[in-house]
């Protein structure tokens, strides 16, 4: 399960469908296309055609990425928030940052690492993103293709840094490889987290569970109320001959809560506790064969001895 | 006695189809093109001098010499196989990792002469012995043969000419393993490989 968050994609993009196989072929299981938005919205915007014939194994998502370098900008993140399966944001300076971290309504923050940052990444500011259920992307694209030694050395200090300011944690890794020859198999790319300052294990889970999160957790702002109610089925309105029969089961409509960590956050307590007390209770009642053998020899022999015992009052 | 330990790292080189090719629609074509043969300009010698060139831009004097300084030693190439394009390559178990990097970042291998053929290379395992690196080479290899079967009989003549080349390709090697993924008694072979390196 190999997550890429982030495969550029425009309509008329001939190189996609190589691009697809080879990501296939690499063993990633779910890809976005991005689709990129530079400047003001255009009036009418719509996530391009998938495109045709895209191998079976891959799972294809949606994804914008918003370019944001003015804070009167983002009236209506909102309503783009229902086209696309991920909406992603690139902030060019602190201040858009520090805003995408505290109040946009975004999944991902990908900055754009092979320039130079002019400022410092904050503990502070980036963990406040991180508890509201954003990841921060690390896209090895321009550092691994021909962008220049620059846009390669700024990738890994900057990457450094954002792994140092994080402490590991909430970080996604895709490709953002325009053409099939950027895209590295998923070990590879563990790899250079590793060189980079990542462990093994929490680079892994940058290109498998976090990216998996963000997926799930997208799909859940937007499917969900609130990210803690989903109807997963709705019940099937019965044929009539079978409708006197499966009348119960039609009226009664599954509803699973679902529970996730981050949504839910501060301003919604979950009874956690209630749950995992039953829990912690149940295995305690049904008896094992073990004690209830040793139970019955024990009334058993009890049994006998009370005979015994009987017998000798009765003989002396 | 100590011992010097080493990292056994199992490569493919995949070439990514680029938009000049777009003949080739189904499936298991485009398989076969992402695992098509390296020109045989590609020899043992000339990847080690690659890959050290890269480390060397990548980690610079600090790499080579954790690679064990500026002359031969460190990193070898144990197995390089043109046909299957899959390689396996010594070097010093403290600094596995910085070659595994600088694999990642190499794109081109050469073709002829004065020119480079875009590809991408992949490490599909580390191994600390060189028989486990082989005996994973052999399984992929297989596991490949038989995916390409299932996925396109209508394709199986491409493949059985495919087969035959790699084969044939194989043999001509130093060792005849891993050019014959259809076999089955292969195990015996490694063994007796197994002891000269």
């Amino acid at each position: 399960m190999f997550y890429d968050l982030n495969v550029p994609y425009a309509a008329d993009d001939h190189e996609i469908s190589q691009t697809l196989s080879f990501l296939a072929e690499l063993g990633y299981t779910t890809v976005a296309l991005s689709q990129t938005i530079t400047g003001k919205l255009p009036s009418n915007i719509n996530p391009p055609k998938l495109p045709t014939n895209p191998p079976t194994s891959l799972k294809l998502l949606t994804r914008l990425n918003l370019t944001l370098s003015d804070p009167a900008q983002n009236q209506r993140l909102t309503s783009l928030t229902q086209l696309y399966d991920i909406i992603a944001v690139r902030p060019l300076n602190e201040k858009m940052l520090l805003n995408a971290c505290t109040n946009l309504e975004c999944d991902v923050i990908s900055l754009d690492l092979s320039v130079r940052q002019p400022y410092h990444f904050k503990f502070k500011m980036l963990s406040a993103a991180i508890a509201r259920g954003i990841r921060l992307e690390i896209c090895y694209g321009p550092g691994v293709t021909g962008s220049g030694a620059d846009a390669r050395r700024n990738l890994i200090g900057n990457a450094m840094a954002l792994i140092r300011a994080t402490r590991g944690r909430g970080i996604i890794v895709s490709s953002e490889a325009r053409r099939a020859l950027g895209v590295r198999a998923p070990w590879d790319v563990i790899n250079l987290t590793c060189v980079w300052g990542l462990s093994q294990e929490r680079g892994k889970e940058a290109i498998c569970e976090e990216a998996r999160k963000v997926v799930a957790l997208a799909k859940l702002k937007r499917t969900s109320w609130r990210g803690v109610i989903d109807v997963v089925h709705g019940g099937q309105a019965g044929t009539k001959e079978e409708s006197a029969t499966k009348q119960k089961q039609s009226s009664r409509k599954k509803v699973v809560e679902k529970q996730t960590e981050m949504v839910a956050g501060d301003s919604l307590k979950r009874k956690a506790s209630v749950s995992s007390e039953l829990v912690a209770e149940e295995p305690e009642k049904p008896l094992s064969k073990r004690e209830m053998k040793r139970r019955a020899k024990k009334a058993r022999l009890d049994a006998r001895g009370g005979v015994l015992d009987s017998n000798k009052v009765s003989t002396e | 006695m100590v011992r010097v330990k080493h990292r056994y790292l199992l490569l493919d080189i995949l070439y990514p189809s680029t938009s000049t090719k777009p003949s080739s629609t189904s499936s298991s074509n485009r398989v076969l093109s992402i695992h098509a043969p390296t020109p045989d300009t590609l020899t043992p010698g000339l990847l080690a001098k690659m890959v050290r060139e890269e480390v060397a831009e990548i980690f610079g004097d600090w790499g080579v010499g954790r690679l064990g300084g500026a002359g031969a030693g460190g990193i070898s190439v144990k197995y390089l196989s043109p046909a299957t394009s899959t390689a396996i390559i010594r070097c010093p178990r403290a600094s596995f990792r910085l070659v595994w990097t600088a694999l990642t970042y190499m794109t081109h291998v050469p073709e002829g002469r004065d020119a480079a053929r875009p590809c991408v290379f992949r490490v599909v395992r580390v191994s600390g012995t060189i028989r486990k690196a082989e005996e994973e080479a052999i399984r992929r290899a297989r596991r490949e043969i038989v995916r390409l079967r299932g996925l396109d009989e209508a394709v199986f003549g491409v493949l059985g000419g495919d087969a035959g080349r790699k084969t044939a390709g194989g043999s001509g090697t130093d060792s005849a393993v891993l050019g014959s993924p259809v076999d089955g008694d292969d195990d015996e072979d490694m063994d007796d490989d197994d002891d000269d390196y």
